[in-house]
């Protein structure tokens, strides 16, 4: 434990000199975009305000509409204090004892660094305030109520910050930090179960039906997934879009690589192939699972 | 044979050889023509991305790659006229936004044409970024316009 911390220590001085020039709003600026924030609390309209919420999210359990972030005191979320920001995060709970549904991915997002969710607070609170309402979520009668979060959280949710492995190099944990938990790719690419819960023992293993119903592929090193794979096709993924047939991605991995890797410094997504390349490899799960 | 009497056989070859017309093609059928059509662009892209990157060296070919790359492209206009998208994994915007997918197909072939230009002019360094370009107009295209599989 003492030497888990004695590396934290470690690792927070290295970030802290890699980015002494960057101000507060600068790093979170960039953390936004690695944090996929964009992609899903923007309105898929051409035209729509950045982070101005309003995006549906359709899943098996019903429409879920991102909320508005940017710091408009009464629609956005300019009253909040830092602690009910980072709270947000690390509880899937909004101010006033709010509980949010996984839509928000919470689930990923609770291994973040407070000072790291701090930096992104600050960036958001520099946007201009944009006064937009946020449109209640299409849920079916038995979700439509915060309680059915709360009690969701209670059966699938287990909090906790990210620990770095002190037996990893700097790049492995820097890469984990990105995929697992800010960039939240499991959310999309780890199977669910019947509750919409993420099935850790297939993590990134892909799925016939994500979040929207789609298939999202297996990222695991198996032949399923990205086995046949070399470095430079991975980062060529991240970076462009392509995938090693010369095929391109389109779909929601499309904005993914427009909103955030592609804008991601060359050595995260270096991190981020390499952990991705030290993962289990996993066959992809036969059947959907997560039908309600 | 005169030029005039040459056209004329050349006519009357091209109609009595031609193929159905377009208005008897299925959907499906489309479907695998765009198929065949995209499989050509995805093997001379990758192809061009493993010199570009510098792991195979151009092998006298690299302007073949390209020009075939921007003759394919060049078809991309033709090869989705209204009702034959059922089923194919092509998105009902191609015919409900056709102003914004021929923009898309436009911004494809001038991508691929930058691309001739770059490898043309034998610069690493531009073919690079000619290619990321021609990469940025195929993901976008998939983005508004592809199903996900």
């Amino acid at each position: 434990m003492a030497r888990a911390s004695l590396w934290l220590c470690a690792l927070s001085l290295l970030s802290a000199t890699a980015i002494a020039q960057e101000t507060p709003v600068q790093r979170g600026a960039y953390l936004v975009q690695a944090g996929g924030c964009i992609t899903c609390h923007t309105a898929d309209e051409s035209g729509a305000t950045p982070l101005a919420g309003g995006r549906a999210l359709e899943t098996p359990f019903g429409t879920f509409y991102s909320p508005n972030i940017t710091p408009d005191q009464e629609t956005g979320i300019g009253a909040w204090s830092d602690d009910e920001f980072v709270r947000a995060f690390w509880e899937g709970v909004g101010p006033g004892g709010r509980y949010y549904f996984p839509s928000f991915p919470y689930t990923s997002y609770t291994g973040l660094l407070r000072e790291d969710l701090l930096a992104m607070r600050a960036y958001l609170a520099s946007l201009e305030p944009i006064r937009k309402p946020n449109r209640e979520h299409d849920l079916p009668w038995y979700l439509n109520s915060r309680l059915a979060a709360a009690a969701w959280q209670l059966l699938n949710f287990d909090p906790g910050r990210f620990q770095g492995d002190p037996d990893r190099k700097d790049a492995w944990n820097r890469g984990a930090y990105l995929v697992r938990h800010l960039g939240h790719c499991g959310e999309c690419h780890t199977p669910r179960g019947r509750l919409g819960d993420m099935l850790l023992d297939l993590e990134m293993a892909g799925t016939n039906a994500g979040p929207s119903g789609k298939p999202v592929p297996n990222i695991t090193p198996h032949a399923d997934g990205i086995g046949d794979w070399d470095r430079d096709e991975l980062l060529l993924l991240l970076e462009i879009g392509m995938e090693p047939d010369g095929d391109f991605v389109g779909g929601s991995m499309a904005e993914v690589i427009d909103d955030n890797t592609s804008l991601l410094t060359p050595g995260d997504r270096e991190a981020m192939a390499i952990y991705l390349e030290s993962l289990p490899g996993l066959a992809s799960p036969a059947a959907p699972v997560n039908e309600p | 044979m005169r030029p005039a009497h040459l056209s004329l056989l050349l006519v009357i070859t091209a109609f009595t050889v031609s193929p159905p017309a377009a208005a008897e093609t299925s959907p499906e059928d489309w479907g695998k023509y765009r198929q065949a059509a995209m499989e050509v662009m995805k093997g001379h892209i990758s192809a061009i991305s493993l010199v570009a990157f510098g792991k195979v060296d151009d092998t006298g070919y690299l302007q073949n790659h390209a020009d075939g790359l921007a003759a394919a492209a060049a078809e991309l206009g033709a090869i989705f006229p209204p009702g034959s998208g059922e089923g194919t994994g092509s998105l009902d915007s191609i015919w409900s936004e056709p102003e914004k997918f021929a923009a898309a197909v436009k911004e494809a072939q001038d991508s691929a044409a930058a691309l001739q230009s770059a490898v043309a002019s034998g610069e690493r360094g531009a073919i690079a970024g000619a290619f990321r370009g021609a990469g940025g107009s195929c993901k976008g295209c998939h983005e508004d316009f592809r199903a996900e599989e």
